[in-house]
């Protein structure tokens, strides 16, 4: 079974991450065990997503302790493990959170995985919008320091929940469009002078050390950058089109026409007119778009060949997210009909 | 030193590690600085693994919907693919399909 070997594959890089790391932790001056805890966290993100075949005790040891058993320390994998023995946070695509797995969870650990806690929630159809709520609240709040960082975290959390999500759960997208929303805007968006001031990393964050602003800064450009590679993946079918317009085309295209061009000038009037042929795809790709992010492959191309409407790809080095499973080739041919 | 792709910090593994380190930031326990330096580290890991330790090879097949070549990366959308690896074979409604080229410039 070609998801067998992503737990292995998946440890090699976890393992090879940590430890070409240290320098650069010991050059920082933090202590290995806060290196300690990226790798259990990152291990225990990974069993819990539930991409691949990890051993079951792993999962149980998650589920009972809020800490993963080792990897190294299970070779084959595992027998038992009920069907919900890990369930407690699959955060790609658990849309029913088990409460009782979260509660046994925190009693045991709740500082340790105080910034976890929203993830689990995002997910939820029904507790995210309180958690979006509240963590606004508590942004506002200025005197809520501790908790706002969690918040931060929940907000960002909720808007990547929402962008993954929203493929087959319109609830979701209702009740979490406040805070799932308000997260990019206020986090990411605008230019990044303004990012450090607006969710005020400095004050919400009791650093240790001071932090020099435009690392900061990078470092949200790189989340920046990733939710825009979501959205832009669930924009892509629409950038040909009127792309926010929720209404149907035809108000557009038949009494839409002398508004829009009086509107928004001759560009965009010639946008729909084009568009205006593609009325049925339209709605079909509006379809399309929630479901990118649940299906995608990541990779690199060797060749990519049209002959009429015969497409053939030459795909090499992929990472493959399909059913919630994760998938991995080093070549793989695609033989496409457009 | 080459530089990687960061197209695979987008996988289920970038993106939990990406998650760990914002959490570890939001806790003040490292720099964002240290944080780049190992989703760096990541796209260096992540892709040789790929390419030395990952033997297994696919075909895809299905009707393209949307292609997109934009900056070097294509993009593809292919409605109703199945994907067939050595023991196994998968379907899907629809998946979308982002590649960089293989082919770095300099190289």
């Amino acid at each position: 079974m070609s998801n067998s070997i992503v737990a292995t594959i998946y440890r090699y890089v976890i393992d090879d991450v940590v430890h070409n790391v240290q320098a650069d932790f010991e050059g920082h001056g933090v202590d290995t065990s806060v290196l300690e805890e990226l790798q259990r966290s990152w291990e225990a993100k990974i069993v819990q997503s539930r991409v691949a075949s990890f051993p079951d005790d792993d999962v149980a040891a998650i589920d009972a302790y809020g800490q993963p058993a080792p990897f190294h320390q299970h070779g084959g994998s595992g027998g038992g493990g009920g069907p919900d023995s890990g369930g407690y946070a699959a955060y790609h695509y658990s849309h029913h959170p088990q409460h009782h797995h979260h509660q046994h969870y925190l009693q045991h650990h709740p500082h340790h995985h105080q910034a976890e806690q929203p993830r689990q929630y995002a997910g939820a159809t029904e507790a995210a919008g309180v958690n979006s709520a509240a963590s606004l609240a508590s942004i506002i709040n200025p005197e809520s320091m501790a908790p706002s960082a969690a918040s931060l975290a929940s907000l960002a959390q909720s808007g990547r929940g929402q962008l993954l999500e929203d493929d087959d759960d319109d609830n979701a997208v209702a009740g979490m469009g406040g805070g799932g929303g308000a997260a990019p805007g206020r986090r990411y968006g605008g230019p990044p002078s303004n990012v450090p001031q607006h969710d005020g990393a400095a004050d919400a964050v009791p650093a240790p050390r001071p932090q020099p602003r435009d690392a900061m800064a990078e470092w949200r450009a790189l989340r920046d950058e990733r939710i825009r590679a979501y959205k832009l993946a669930a924009a892509v079918p629409q950038v040909d089109g009127v792309s926010d317009d929720e209404d149907d085309d035809d108000d557009d295209d038949a009494s839409g026409r002398g508004a829009a061009g009086v509107k928004d000038g001759p560009v965009e009037a010639a946008e729909d007119a084009i568009n205006s042929d593609l009325d049925d795809s339209d709605e079909e790709e509006d379809n399309e778009n929630n479901e990118d992010s649940a299906h995608i492959i990541l990779c690199q191309y060797e060749k990519v060949s049209r002959s009429k409407n015969k497409w053939k790809c030459v795909l090499r080095d992929g990472i493959m997210l399909i059913n919630g499973r994760d998938y991995l080739f080093q070549k793989a041919n695609g033989d496409f009909e457009w | 030193m080459p530089s990687y792709y960061k197209l695979y910090q987008r996988s289920t593994l970038g993106i939990a590690l990406t998650d760990s380190l914002d959490e570890l930031i939001q806790a003040g326990h490292i720099t964002p600085q240290l944080a780049i330096q190992v989703l760096e580290q990541y796209d260096k890991s992540i892709a040789l693994a790929l390419s030395t330790k990952v033997k297994a090879k696919a075909v895809i097949k299905g009707n393209l919907r949307t292609y997109r070549f934009c900056d070097d990366v294509w993009t593809f959308i292919i409605k109703d693919p199945t994907f067939k690896f050595d023991h196994e074979s998968v379907s899907a409604d629809k998946i979308k399909i982002v590649a960089c080229n293989a082919k770095r410039p300099g190289e």
